[in-house]
């Protein structure tokens, strides 16, 4: 069951109201504090990740077409899923699979600069996922980042 | 460059930065909007105050309810230039609040202290 949807833009002036916005929908969960506390987390690093890392699609020309997500759902009783999607670069997906292999402590993930990745796997107790899908008829491939929260 | 007081906002967290009696304060949630351009002014007036040689005692209190991975970096790199201070034998003292049923943030403090070999940075529960 979906709690919670957003299909962009995102810039980081969004990232304000959308905060907001998913700490509004978590709070009428049944979430205790900590829960609640590591869901704002992850999608606080999905949102930056997006807006760091998203590429534009170049075929298509409307701004407001938005192809990046991140959606907040109940899978189980007090059990979440939080995944996002956004288009990757063909010639970023070797660096980005180089960064999700260094996700060893906290100072690796700080020289590699890769710290939110590091707390979205720590959050979900290592359950964390990445998937690139290679999009026909599109020169972007599609990027989801899966994390679970319980 | 006495004082700096910054006050909270939705999304940065209140800084008080004394360097006269050197004690320096953070405290609240921490993700702004722009990380770059509310971290980085603070970075480098730190940093560039380090660099004058502080001599007297140094007390540094971090009471984040909430940090994102900008905020994480900023005080790792604040405390890794807290170590560097130590080696010339100041007074330093570092003290990590995390609110008592946060695990995350408890995991965090811990975690950046097990790579400090110059200084011990105490970590306490706050209510």
């Amino acid at each position: 069951m979906y709690l919670y949807c957003y299909y962009g833009p995102f810039l980081s002036k969004d990232l304000i109201v959308q905060s907001t916005r998913f700490r509004e929908v978590t709070q009428h969960l049944n979430c205790e504090y900590q829960q609640a506390y590591d869901l704002f987390s992850s999608f606080i690093e999905l949102f930056r990740n997006i807006v760091q890392h998203a590429a534009r699609n170049p075929l298509v020309k409307d701004l407001n077409c938005h192809a990046s997500s991140i959606t907040l759902s109940l899978i189980a009783e007090n059990h979440y899923k939080l995944q996002s999607q956004n288009f990757i670069a063909p010639e970023s997906e070797h660096s980005f699979r180089e960064k999700i292999a260094t996700l060893g402590t906290l100072k690796e993930a700080k020289e590699n600069a890769v710290i939110g990745l590091y707390l979205l796997n720590s959050i979900s107790k290592h359950t964390f996922s990445s998937n690139l899908e290679k999009n026909i008829g599109s020169p972007l491939n599609t990027l989801t980042l899966t994390t679970y929260c319980r | 460059m006495n004082k700096v007081h910054l006050h909270p906002s939705a999304s940065t967290p209140e800084i008080f930065l004394d360097f006269e009696s050197g004690r320096f304060f953070f405290s609240g949630e921490s993700f702004p909007q722009n990380p770059e351009a509310f971290l980085d002014p603070i970075r480098i007036q730190l940093l560039d105050w380090f660099k004058q040689g502080p001599t007297h005692t140094l007390d540094f209190q971090f009471k984040f309810d909430y940090l994102d991975s900008p905020s994480i970096k900023f005080v790792m790199d604040i405390i890794e230039e807290i170590e560097e201070l130590n080696h010339h034998n100041k007074s330093i003292t570092v003290t990590w609040h995390y609110p008592r049923n946060n695990k995350t943030l408890k995991e965090l403090g811990q975690e950046i202290a097990s790579e400090l070999s110059q200084i011990r940075m105490a970590i306490i529960p706050k209510n």
